[in-house]
């Protein structure tokens, strides 16, 4: 049950992640476009809102988000594992 | 997946142009020994990896790595600006423009084409932790030879900081080795079974 829990977040968080960077290269070449900047900002902050809940629970995406007094940067699963 | 930052891990910022010494350090970005293969040979060496810690130094270091990958660049960069066709043909740096102009291409000193073959990955955790330490020394030694060709002390000063960032991962990969070593079921042969591959139940492979 978590395991899926986690897995639907991700998946989220994944799908976020992704039109980011496909609207960041969007922008790159039509950088005055208001309704797709509206569209990144809006993104951007629905990706930090989720990440941080992601976070909190499974552990730091990057290494600058790893526990205060704590290196869990390093645990598994990596994100090559194959899921049991 | 990696996200991209606008800024170099170490900065560069050279007022003469000098076309033969950009030919050399060149090799530093598409030469046996640099940065670019050793990028790409800690990446792919973390996949059949069995321990975090390992895992997470080659993540780590392969990343800086990358850096450094745009740092040598910016330093070729650099070194071909504002040269004349006349300075071109007296640096000897004819032969490269012709093919590159003044794009930067990954090629060793002597103009060898960058190759995969330089990633030596073997999906054994003794044998690649030992290719790494060999790779961070023979990069070192690469940046001892370019501050023996250069005299240009705002090239000198980027080159110290590679160099002493080789000594660091060396001495990383090192702890790396015996982290894994401390894990080996039998301490007295480590190469009982490669724990990259062997299943430890069935993992006896003499």
């Amino acid at each position: 049950m978590l395991m899926k829990e986690k897995c639907a977040m991700l998946r989220k968080l994944q799908e976020i992640s992704f039109s980011l960077v496909d609207t960041a290269l969007y922008l790159d070449v039509y950088p005055d476009c208001a309704e797709a900047l509206a569209y990144y900002d809006e993104l951007g902050e629905k990706y930090d809102a989720l990440a941080n809940e992601y976070e909190k629970e499974y552990g730091p995406l990057t290494p600058k988000s790893t526990e205060r007094g704590k290196w869990n940067w390093i645990n598994s699963p990596w994100p090559w594992a194959k899921e049991d | 997946m990696w996200i991209y930052e606008k800024k170099l891990e170490y900065p560069v910022k050279i007022k003469n142009p000098n076309a033969k010494l950009a030919q050399t350090i060149i090799t530093q970005l598409g030469g046996p020994d640099g940065e670019l293969g050793a990028s790409l040979r800690y990446l792919n060496q973390r996949f059949s990896m069995p321990y975090d810690e390992v895992i997470g130094i080659l993540t780590d270091v392969g990343t800086e790595e990358l850096a450094h990958v745009e740092i040598i660049g910016a330093i070729v960069y650099q070194l071909t600006r504002d040269l004349s066709v006349d300075e071109i043909k007296r640096q000897g740096f004819d032969a490269y423009f012709v093919d590159h102009t003044t794009g930067v291409y990954p090629v060793s000193a002597a103009g060898v084409p960058f190759d995969a073959k330089y990633f030596a990955v073997k999906g054994d955790v003794f044998a690649d932790l030992n290719e790494d330490l060999a790779a961070e020394q023979k990069a070192r030694v690469t940046y001892d030879n370019i501050l023996r060709l250069s005299d240009d002390p705002d090239v000198n000063d980027v080159i110290r900081f590679l160099r002493a960032r080789e000594i660091v991962h060396y001495q990383r990969f090192g702890d790396a080795l015996r982290i894994s070593q401390d894990k080996s079921r039998d301490k007295s042969n480590f190469y009982l079974y490669n724990p990259a591959f062997d299943k430890p139940r069935n993992g006896c492979i003499m």
